[in-house]
């Protein structure tokens, strides 16, 4: 009786996940007519030439890149300490501290937005602030340039950096810190040569979750960026929903989907010799 | 510190201390300028804040638009969290039960939807959509929010199925109990916690889902986030949406606490 029970879950993966990954990948191989809505009937690979020819889609998977990986190594920076401070609490405080980290994924990322786009705005609280401090005159831009949307990305993706931190770094156990500093290790080598190195995995698995969230971001940056701001996940709106040119926005996905999958196999066999 | 007497608080640690506090304020800063502005007296969101007044809740009560797509969000979360959680009750119960050949082909299919990207699975599902002539159907909503909820229902379900005690399960049948008796009297009962986590999340998540239901939907399947991300990328933010949006916040962080409180849901996550 196991596989009959098994069979809805099975058959929503298949129909509605496996099934649109299939059909982008046949609609990536055919090419949209000019001055229609058909794609032409003869296979092609013309729309990966187009994107890896093209400055525009160049710049915006550049963009991206840089924008990822400046969203990973803050999120590294900032969750390193916030995650210690949480394997250190106990009781309520901790449970408060981890329900506080898990605020911002229960609201969703549209509530962040809509705050965040507050806080950046030329009357928002940062710049407000700053001018109420005498500080600046003329309100700085955040809001359609690269420092607001990775703002954004770092905010909305810090807790899958601190979450598995967080589960790491509490299976340190205490006395082995205690030993290096009775040993003689002052506080930096403690950092640099007992929690760092166990806390490794946690380091890794959240530099992933978070690349990889922000590599396929798009409310973040179709929102913060204000359409000035070109990252893949703006420019796979535009193609697939607004120009509806299916053919390109397939061959994007895949293309993003061929990348992401690579990274990961790399990552498993560095893990693998390291 | 709570390494014993042997390490004590530094400056280091104060300054630690400091930093976290930052940090948490960072985090948490969005939820409460969304807080601010809801209660915004002028028309624009400005810092520090000119006045206060309800003016946007009123204007939501009476914002004919954003009540319609309010309605579809909480019909699509409600449907599809429930069809996660049964279909995901359901093949936690046969992973655990059986031990047939492909039981790890279909715990990868099951986790496959987190491990590719959702902004490459929406133009799939966008084009799915339309072929099959659904995109206006809340039925295909419904399943395609269920099909995103799979992931995590079914791992939290694969846990709360991994800790029964089944000697309760082959009691119950052994004392006469039918199939339809022991699931409803003893099997989910006992998984209660697991089933309310899992409804829960779905739920939420759902209802908080943009991207994939961005590309998928039409007027006549738009929900709430939808509606509202349309609102922001044409015309700007509406303190109306943020004070809606604020207050299905404060429902949702006091049914997290109530949840926390009863049933320790925060344990799924650590």
């Amino acid at each position: 009786m196991a596989l009959p029970l098994a069979a809805p879950a099975l058959l929503l993966i298949l129909l509605l996940f496996c099934l649109p990954f299939a059909l982008l990948l046949e609609m990536s191989l055919h090419e949209q007519v000019a001055g229609s809505m058909l794609p032409s009937d003869a296979l092609t690979l013309e729309n990966y030439r187009a994107i890896l020819c093209n400055p525009v889609y160049l710049r915006a998977i550049l963009n991206t890149l840089q924008l990822a990986i400046g969203a990973a190594s803050a999120c590294l920076l900032l969750a390193l300490p916030a995650a210690r401070i949480i394997v250190r609490s106990k009781g309520a405080i901790r449970a408060m501290l981890i329900l506080m980290t898990l605020l911002p994924t229960i609201s969703g990322s549209l509530v962040q937005t809509l705050g965040l786009v507050n806080l950046m705005s030329p009357l928002g609280v940062i710049n407000g602030s700053l001018r109420a401090l005498g500080l600046i005159r003329v309100s700085i831009p955040l809001l359609g340039h690269y420092a607001g949307v990775l703002v954004g990305l770092v905010q909305s993706f810090l807790p899958l950096m601190i979450l598995p931190l967080v589960e790491t770094m509490g299976r340190i156990p205490p006395d082995v810190e205690d030993a290096a500093a009775l040993l003689g290790a002052t506080r930096g080598e403690v950092w640099r040569r007992v929690i760092l190195p166990l806390a490794r995995p946690g380091m890794i698995a959240g530099t992933t979750l978070v690349f990889f969230a922000s590599l396929t971001a798009f409310v973040t940056p179709q929102l913060l960026g204000q359409g000035r701001v070109q990252t893949i996940g703006t420019v796979l709106y535009q193609q697939a929903v607004m120009v509806d040119n299916w053919p390109l926005a397939s061959s994007f996905a895949v293309l993003l989907v061929m990348a992401i999958m690579a990274i990961r196999l790399a990552i498993a066999a560095l893990q693998r010799t390291a | 510190m709570s390494g014993g007497g042997i390490s004590r608080r530094t400056p280091g640690d104060r300054a630690m201390r400091v930093v976290v506090g930052l940090v948490f304020l960072f985090l948490l800063f969005p939820v409460l300028v969304v807080f601010l502005s809801a209660f915004s007296g002028t028309d624009a969101f400005h810092f520090p804040p000119r006045g206060w007044s309800l003016r946007w809740f009123e204007a939501a009560a009476h914002h004919a638009e954003y009540q319609r797509s309010l309605g579809i969000s909480l019909v699509v979360a409600a449907c599809s969290a429930l069809l996660a959680t049964v279909t995901g009750a359901m093949v936690a119960f046969a992973l655990t039960r059986g031990s047939f050949a492909g039981r790890k082909l279909i715990l990868a299919l099951l986790m496959a939807p987190l491990m590719l990207p959702q902004i490459a699975w929406a133009v799939g599902l966008l084009e799915l959509s339309v072929r099959a002539n659904a995109s206006g159907s809340v039925s295909m909503m419904i399943c395609i929010h269920a099909t995103i909820a799979l992931p995590t229902v079914s791992r939290i379900l694969l846990a709360s199925f991994g800790q029964l005690d089944w000697s309760l399960w082959e009691a119950a049948q052994m004392l006469g109990a039918g199939l339809v008796r022991t699931v409803a009297r003893v099997l989910v009962p006992l998984l209660a916690p697991g089933l309310f986590s899992s409804y829960f999340l779905a739920f939420v998540g759902s209802f908080n889902e943009v991207t994939i239901s961005t590309f998928v939907a039409s007027y006549r399947t738009m929900t709430f986030p939808v509606r509202v991300y349309v609102q922001m990328y044409s015309q700007g933010i509406d303190l109306t949406a943020i004070a809606i949006s604020a207050a299905i916040l404060l429902v949702v962080i006091v049914g997290g606490l109530i949840a926390e409180r009863s049933l320790r849901w925060s344990r799924w996550f650590s």
